[in-house]
This record gives C-alpha cells, sequence and structure tokens, in this order.
C-alpha cells in the first residue's frame, strides 16, 4: 500500500504532464479526481477522460513518451502501461461519451503539485453512481466519497441525471436520510420553474451545457422555428444554446428533403394515429392540437414545416406529429410512446434510446450518430410533451476517423 | 466489379484456397450521413473478397437514404452483397430502396442467393431479412388470431426461403446473410423479454438444412459476436455497434473436397466476379 500510491501518482503524473504539453484535452477522473476533490486515495488505478477522437493521438504521444499501449476488448477505454502501473484512457464511462462540453465543465487543480483539469464534481458522481449495478452496488465504498465531495456537488443535477438507475436512485436515498446531501427539492421538478408561457424554463446553474432544452422549446416565441441549426454539425462541441437566430439554413434543407422524400408516409401515419387514438387533450393555453391534426391530416403541410418546432399554429406539427400524445397518460405509457415516437421520427430515427419520465422531467439517454439528430431528440420530446422539461442526455457516437481506417481489422479464421 | 491491384504489401492470404468475407450491418445511413461509409467500402480493396452488409442500411427506410448508402458504396471494388433490414421497410420503399442498390452494384438478396467466383473458389451467398418469433422454449407459434399466424408464418415462409436459396447454390462455401438473429447466443446482451423480436430458431433451422459454413446477421446492436448453430454452424453478429470497427473480416477456407489447383497460386491478388445470381 505504501509504495504503490507512490508509483500511481508518479504514472499519474507522467501522463498528465505528456497529455497537456500534447495539448490533448483531457481531465483526471477515476478515484484519483475522488482523492483530487479530498477522498481517499485510492490504490490501485488511474484513470484519464478523454474524448474518443483525441485518444489514438492520445495513446500515440504517450507511447512516444515510453509508456506502453494495450488495446483491451473493451470498446469504452483503452489502456497504457507505465512499467508496472496501468493507466486507462476512457472515452465512454458508463455507455456515455467524454464530451467537450464535460472537459471544459472539470476545473484546473494541483494534484500532488502538478496542475491538471479534475472532472467536476457533479459529473464525476453522475458516473459513478451510473457505474453501480447489480453486481458492483457497494454503497460502503459510495458513501465515503459522498462525504468528502458532497459540498463540491449539484445533487439536483445528479439526481435528474441518474433517474434511469435504481442502484444511484438508492444511493442517493441512503446519503439523503444519513443527511449527507440536501433533499430534493420540494417541487417534483427541482430546479425548473414554469414560464408564463407554460414552458419550462430550467434554472439550476448547469444545465446549460448539457441540454439544449430552453431553445428547442416550442411554446414560447413562434419565431423559434428554424433555430440554431446552421454550424451545429461541428461535432459534439458546439455550443447549442449559444447559437439562436438564423432562421434556415443545411438543416432545414435536410427537413424539407425528407419530408418531400417521403410526402405520404411519417406525417401520415402518425395523423391515422391521432385520429385512431382519438384522445388528443387540449389541456390548458399551451396546447392547441387541433390545427397540428388538421393539417397533418389533410397532407398539407409545408415541406420546410417538417423542422419548425410549433411556432404560431400551437403544438408542433413535425414529421412525427408529436402532438398526439395524451399527456394525462402515466408517466410509463408515455415513456413507451415517446421511445416509439423517436424510432419513427425521420428527425432522430433512432430506436435504441432510453426514456425515462420521473417527476415530469423527460429524460433521454443513449448514442446517435449526428448532433443534428442528438438536438432533435429535444425537439420531438418537446413537441410530444409541450412543457414538460427535458433532459438531452444523448451522445454522439463518434465513429469518422474509426470508420476511415480499415488498416487494422484483424482477421478471424472460419474453421 | 472486380479488385485494382493493391499494393503486395496487404497481401495476407496465406496458400490454399481460402476466402476472406468482410461483413458489417446496421450501419443506419441517414441523408446526413453522407461520406461516412465510403472509406470503408473503398479501404477493402486488398483485404476482403466480398462485403456483405447485413441489413439496415438506411436509418428510416428512405429513398432518400438508400441513395446515400448508393453512393457510399459506388466506390467499392469489391463485390457487395446485401439484404435489408427492418430500418429499410419502415418507409413502405424497400423495392425502391432494393433498385438503388442494385444500381450502385449492390447485389440485394431476398430469398435468393449469388455465387461469385474468387480466384477459382466459389463463394455462394443465399439472403433474406428474417424475422422475429423467438427460440426454443421461448417462442411464438403459428395459432391463434390471424395476426399471431401470420407474424409466426412470416418468420417460417422467410427461413424456408433461406434454406431453398442456400440448397441452389452451387458452390465450395456457403455463407447465410440475414439482418435477423438465427441464434441467441449473438443476442447476449440485449434484455431476454425482446428475444423474440430479434430472431427466430426458424433461421437456424435453415442455415443447418441448407449446409452454410457460415451465419451472418445485424438487428441486435447490444448483442454479442459469436455464437454456433445447434448444427454447428458459426453464427457472427456483424451489426456495428457489437464488432465495434467498421467491418468484421473472416477468413473461411474451403472444405478438403476442392482441388486446391483450382484456387489460384500462393500470394497473387484473386479477381472475384459475380458467376451467376440463382433465381429461386
Amino acid at each position: 500500500m505504501e509504495d504503490a500510491p507512490r508509483g500511481l501518482r508518479e504514472s499519474l503524473k507522467r501522463v498528465a504532464v505528456t497529455l497537456k504539453e500534447a495539448d490533448i484535452p483531457f481531465a483526471l477522473g477515476g478515484s484519483y479526481a475522488c482523492w483530487a476533490r479530498g477522498g481517499p486515495e485510492p490504490v490501485h488505478d488511474v484513470d484519464f477522460m478523454l474524448r474518443e477522437e483525441d485518444v489514438p493521438q492520445a495513446v500515440a504521444v504517450l507511447a512516444a513518451a515510453g509508456l506502453r499501449p494495450v488495446d483491451p476488448p473493451e470498446d469504452w477505454l483503452t489502456k497504457v502501461f507505465d512499467g508496472e502501473v496501468l493507466v486507462d484512457l476512457i472515452h465512454h464511462p458508463v455507455g456515455r461519451a467524454v464530451t467537450t462540453q464535460m472537459l471544459e465543465r472539470s476545473s484546473e487543480m494541483s494534484v500532488d503539485s502538478v496542475r491538471m483539469p479534475v472532472l467536476e464534481a457533479t459529473d464525476w458522481f453522475e458516473m459513478t453512481l451510473l457505474a453501480l449495478e447489480e453486481r458492483y452496488c457497494d454503497l460502503a465504498r459510495v458513501l465515503p466519497m459522498i462525504r468528502a465531495m458532497r459540498e463540491q456537488v449539484d445533487w439536483d443535477q445528479v439526481r435528474r441525471s441518474t433517474a434511469a438507475s435504481p442502484f444511484a436512485e438508492a444511493a442517493l436515498l441512503v446519503a439523503t436520510r444519513l443527511s449527507l446531501i440536501p433533499p430534493a427539492d420540494g417541487d417534483a421538478v427541482s430546479g425548473v420553474r414554469r414560464t408564463p408561457t407554460g414552458g419550462n424554463v430550467p434554472v439550476t446553474g448547469r444545465n446549460v451545457p448539457m441540454s439544449p432544452a430552453p431553445a428547442a422549446f416550442p411554446s414560447s416565441a413562434g419565431g423559434a422555428a428554424g433555430e440554431p441549426q446552421v454550424g451545429q454539425r461541428a461535432g459534439p462541441s458546439t455550443d447549442v444554446a449559444g447559437g439562436a437566430g438564423g432562421a434556415g439554413g443545411a438543416d432545414d434543407a435536410a427537413g424539407a428533403a425528407l419530408a418531400e422524400a417521403d410526402p405520404s408516409g411519417p406525417a401520415r401515419r402518425g395523423a391515422a394515429a391521432c385520429a385512431g387514438r382519438g384522445r388528443v387533450r387540449g389541456d390548458g393555453p399551451r396546447a392547441s392540437p387541433g390545427p397540428a391534426i388538421g393539417t397533418a391530416a389533410a397532407g398539407r403541410m409545408p415541406a420546410g414545416g417538417a423542422r419548425a418546432p410549433g411556432g404560431a399554429s400551437g403544438a408542433g406539427a413535425g414529421p412525427g406529429s408529436g402532438a398526439c400524445l395524451d399527456l394525462t397518460e402515466a408517466d410509463e405509457y408515455l415513456a413507451g410512446d415517446l421511445h416509439e415516437l423517436l424510432a419513427a421520427d425521420p428527425r432522430v430515427a433512432e430506436l435504441g434510446l432510453e426514456v425515462v419520465l420521473r417527476e415530469g422531467c423527460v429524460l433521454v439517454v443513449g448514442e446517435v450518430a449526428t448532433d443534428a439528430r442528438r438536438q432533435a431528440v429535444t425537439e420531438v420530446v418537446a413537441e410530444a410533451l409541450p412543457g414538460r422539461a427535458v433532459r438531452n442526455e444523448v451522445t454522439l457516437i463518434y465513429r469518422g476517423a474509426v470508420d476511415a481506417d480499415t488498416e487494422d481489422l484483424d482477421v478471424e479464421t472460419i474453421p | 466489379m472486380t479488385h485494382g491491384v493493391p499494393a503486395p504489401v496487404h497481401l495476407r492470404t496465406p496458400p490454399g484456397p481460402t476466402i476472406r468475407v468482410a461483413a458489417v450491418g446496421d450501419i443506419h445511413l441517414g441523408v446526413d450521413s453522407g461520406g461516412g461509409f465510403a472509406p470503408v467500402a473503398r479501404g477493402l480493396a486488398g483485404r476482403a473478397d466480398v462485403l456483405l452488409l447485413a441489413g439496415d442500411l438506411t436509418q428510416h427506410g428512405l429513398v432518400a437514404e438508400a441513395r446515400v448508402v448508393g453512393e457510399e458504396v459506388a466506390d467499392a471494388e469489391i463485390p457487395i452483397l446485401a439484404v435489408l433490414g427492418n430500418h429499410d421497410y419502415h418507409g413502405d420503399a424497400e423495392g425502391e430502396i432494393t433498385e438503388i442498390l442494385a444500381d450502385a452494384g449492390v447485389t440485394v438478396l431476398e430469398g435468393d442467393g449469388a455465387v461469385l467466383d474468387i480466384g477459382g473458389v466459389r463463394l455462394g451467398v443465399a439472403g433474406v431479412k428474417g424475422f422475429g418469433g423467438g427460440f426454443a422454449g421461448a417462442s411464438g407459434s403459428d395459432f391463434g388470431e390471424p395476426l399471431m399466424k401470420a407474424f409466426v408464418r412470416h418468420t417460417k415462409d422467410l427461413s424456408a426461403d433461406l434454406q431453398f436459396a442456400l440448397e441452389g447454390l452451387d458452390c465450395d462455401i456457403r455463407v447465410a446473410l440475414t439482418h435477423y438473429a438465427p441464434v441467441p447466443e449473438t443476442l447476449i446482451g440485449e434484455r431476454a423479454e425482446i428475444y423474440p423480436f430479434l430472431g427466430s430458431y426458424h433461421l437456424a433451422e435453415a442455415v443447418d438444412a441448407g449446409g452454410a459454413d457460415l451465419a451472418l446477421h445485424g438487428h441486435a446492436h447490444a448483442g454479442s459476436e459469436r455464437g454456433s448453430t445447434a448444427g454447428g454452424v458459426p453464427v457472427r453478429n456483424v451489426a456495428r455497434p457489437v464488432i465495434g470497427k467498421p467491418c468484421a473480416l473472416y477468413e473461411i477456407r474451403v472444405p478438403t473436397t476442392v482441388d486446391r489447383e483450382s484456387a489460384g497460386s500462393a500470394g497473387e491478388w484473386r479477381s472475384a466476379a459475380l458467376v451467376a445470381p440463382t433465381a429461386t
């Protein structure tokens, strides 16, 4: 125990300095991030968080610095050895991509006399709690970390982003009952307040980088149509919330192309589904589904309207005709309907997204191939359930550089 | 389509009659996916003899998406054979999608097969989309309501098509290509509750009865790569998220009855040509 940590720390500093000198964005993660923030010192491993696209370069510079890369079977990290010390380079902790925003949120701290970015405490707990599962749910390890870092964490944010995990919920309950952390805000949808127009605007300090929700709500300004599409394909680093304005753009063209390519497809089916179910409710001033349905059913939906999240016509008349969800249904059923809607709507068209409704919030997790699809998740959910806060935790599958490289494919011999 | 002449450094083919199959499923190209797959299709020249696509080539079954797929594979130098997946049917445009892919040089299989001559080795590929239904002990039956019967009969019909197509192949190596899974082993990682939507044992029956040497499928993104049928045929789930790389490569040795002399000399790159699609 005595020597191991010292060896680990030396390796930690060597890797951090090498990555810093190569200008590769990273953050110290894992149990050493916890240690840096006051937790117990680990004795096993050193973890760094990187974006997937930066991993090859990181491995290259570390190899050049004398470390020995190994290629593990896991697809969410890679490893390098510094002598006997194993250093993990993690790009998909708990199935979610390390993003530019996440690295930007990390704080520069002195770790054993070397300054380096350390994963933000709230992000750290999201990952740690989401890693709990049926075979690994030892709260005896987690609770000391909560004690050590509790005042550095936005616990409501952790509650929201881990809402899908019963193990995280259990850990947070125990920590709350032990008075280690404050209870959730009295309001079920903590940190979210109603606006006069019916939309919900998250007001906690930290949700902007993770969620494009405010800009994508269809509720307030009708002029939100054609909102920030231009330039959003730059990748995960684009700041979504900052790009308001700019009607039209490349993605509108794409939306129009979709609508033209399949004028009678999803929209017609969506309308049929609405008519068949006949359960559209106009509850309150924010929902005016009538025009939306009429438009879709009559097949007069303008092609360019495919991307317009509502606007003057009220609830969204997008390709998925999201307005036809029955807002009074139990959350469990709404989650199922949304799951289907996200697959059926051409803007997202992803069957594999997980939707959780909890206390008025809609949490969507999973991976999609493009940033436009990721942002469309929020649009589609907001159109379908106007007035609900949307936590879009969907991340991007990074494939470009990997796909382009067929050099190193191994071959299996079939007997 | 034939090979270009690749740089010798890429040649790792051992002497003797083997062929190398590249395979991937569930590439899910959308209208915004242009440029993503083309390097893969191009880069396989010299590394594989044929590329097999195991369905879900498009995201939403739209004609516009199929055009993107066609553009992405247009520069491939090796033959490409494909089956469609459930996503490719979603827009009710599977016929047009098939035509677009065919125009781009892709042989789309649905209840039929094709034989490629690869340097003297005849590779036969039979393909169907396949369908769900489940696996032994937890499967749907051709019983009850019309919809239930229609569901199971669709699986049975496609499985029969697959067997017939496999049996109709006059070749040295037989590969069964489906979108849905023939065995549950390659679904491990998916929730067991949804296995009946991911594949059917009827497909495995066809793979075994049709004498396939290898069965490839996609569809189950959270599944596992390797399994085998009750008859011992290797099964590989080549869904893009499962294999975690641009495509999987399999080297298949010709069963011993094949005359080695006919397989071309060692180290010489071979041309692959479509001999005959076997209509069934």
